[in-house]
């Protein structure tokens, strides 16, 4: 095996603890990037505070597999990096530490597979975290996805984190009148419908799509966006820096950028349903990190 | 259109009334940026006439690039032009009238200068469209060349570092050329008039 050898102010993988790389394989801030270099006969890999590994397209479980493959990394050494990444104790219960994410794959709300919790296999490094979730109203899931289907229904779950970046796919199933959504991606409070300290993404079949920050139940409209409404599945995602720069997107779309550093004391996600009568509306895909 | 504004915020704050920047009842897109409790920077998107009305109102005063970045600064210096910004509504009318979908600005996933996507994406629609009447590269260096003293590339950049000013130009020569066509013309960019290659008339001085 090669001298690895730091470069800069950088270190090469094999040069951090198991728990140092636990801990910058599961950041909460988006900001990681992991790169390769040759140096001569082996392949190091760098690790750099700017996007999660896992977000990282030329990073696919192929390539990490290839370098639990490699000949110079000892079976030992590859073993414990995959029990740190797995294991709760290092990344978290459930999964990435500070992130959420979930498919519905596996057609639940509670009662999930608690993959990430289990060790020692790499798929469940790569396998989506399903939380069990708190509901308000009439929640059900099928067909891969979740049904928001009265007046205020709603997906609870507790959580912490300064979010980084929040999206997730909604399809409404009817679009008249004032049906929205309210995506409440850091809130003080699992009270639905009632708002009061949040950040939260609002889409509303009137055409709405906005940024609105409830600071002591008084909301302000941040962004005011559009979109034209249908009951076709579309991406809605809130991005924020460290320093209160935000940006909404709408399908890929950037809508707008605004700049607020107030933050709610963080303690849930929610993700409702208002409707002026009961409509079925759908979630699916969420991530939250 | 786009424009910065400094205004008075109004709204209770509830469901049906949220704080929001006063807009002189103009329904035009906006973000916003408090400055107090009761004034609020703000970049404003809609049709020429509803930003004319807005700069109109008295109670609204309308900022340079210049004036709205020292605001950013004083509150957060770590921001600039480009975190407070809005889609422009206008620049997708002009495409989805040319054929071309406003979807397009969705390519771009990676911004080139600072941060945020919103202004590399638009952009990119306001490159197609330009690209769509026929106005080249070239021509564009020799407006900027003869108005600014600068090469395209450098209002180019401006865009996309989240000026409000160059964004302005460049759709105010987008607009023109677009009415030229719509009356038959082959719109150009010649120095700093817009022509027609077709019937060499000189259409509008920029």
């Amino acid at each position: 095996m090669g001298g690895f050898s730091t470069i800069g102010a950088t270190k090469l993988l094999f040069e951090h603890t198991i728990d140092e790389l636990a801990r910058k394989f599961n950041q909460a801030e988006p900001a990681v990037a992991a790169s390769y270099i040759n140096q001569g006969d082996y392949i190091g890999l760098l690790i750099s505070p700017i996007a999660s590994i896992f977000d990282n397209a030329n990073l696919s479980k192929a390539k990490l597999q290839s370098i639990l493959d490699n000949t110079n990394l000892t079976i030992q050494k590859g073993q414990e990096i995959v029990d740190a990444m797995s294991s709760p104790s290092k990344i978290g219960t459930g999964g990435r530490r500070g992130i959420i994410g979930d498919d519905w794959e596996d057609n639940k709300i509670t009662s999930r597979d608690n993959a990430a919790t289990v060790a020692t296999a790499l798929d469940k490094i790569f396998q989506t975290f399903r939380p069990d979730w708190s509901t308000n109203g009439d929640v059900s899931v099928a067909s891969g996805h979740v049904t928001l289907a009265n007046t205020d229904a709603g997906l609870i779950i507790s959580f912490d984190k300064v979010v980084s970046l929040a999206q997730l796919k909604l399809a409404f199933q009817d679009t008249s009148g004032n049906n929205r959504q309210e995506f409440r991606f850091m809130s003080d409070s699992n009270n639905i419908p009632n708002n009061s300290n949040n950040w939260q993404l609002r889409t509303t079949c009137a055409g709405d799509f906005d940024l609105y920050k409830y600071v002591s139940g008084s909301g302000t409209n941040v962004i005011s966006s559009t979109w034209t409404a249908n009951t076709a599945w579309h991406t809605i995602k809130a991005t924020r820096d460290a320093d209160g720069n935000w940006e909404i997107f709408f399908d890929g779309t950037s809508k707008g950028t605004a700049i607020d550093t107030w933050l709610p004391t963080i303690n849930y996600l929610t993700i409702s349903n208002h409707p002026v009568t009961n409509y079925e509306h759908y979630v699916d895909n969420l991530e939250v990190c | 259109m786009k424009a910065w504004i400094k205004t008075k915020i109004i709204g209770t704050g509830s469901n049906e009334d949220p704080r929001r920047p006063y807009l002189a009842n103009q329904s035009v897109l906006s973000s916003m940026m408090e400055i107090d409790a009761d004034t609020c920077l703000c970049r404003v998107a809609g049709t020429l006439e509803q930003i004319n009305t807005i700069l109109e109102d008295t109670e609204i005063t309308q900022l340079t690039d210049e004036e709205a970045r020292q605001i950013i600064k004083s509150k957060y210096p770590n921001s600039n032009l480009e975190n407070l910004d809005i889609a422009d509504p206008e620049i997708d009318e002009i495409a989805k009238s040319l054929g071309l979908d406003p979807e397009a600005r969705a390519d771009i996933q990676i911004p080139t200068v600072g941060k945020q996507l919103l202004q590399d994406q638009e952009k990119h629609l306001l490159s197609l469209i330009s690209e769509r009447l026929g106005l080249t590269r070239d021509q564009w260096d020799t407006y900027a060349k003869g108005k600014f003293g600068k090469l395209g590339i450098d209002i180019d950049r401006e865009i996309r570092e989240g000026k409000n000013e160059p964004h302005e130009a460049v759709l105010n020569i987008i607009r023109e050329a677009k009415k030229a066509r719509d009356a038959g013309h082959k719109p150009a960019i010649e120095g700093t008039r817009l022509v027609c290659e077709r019937c060499k008339s000189v259409l509008k001085e920029l």
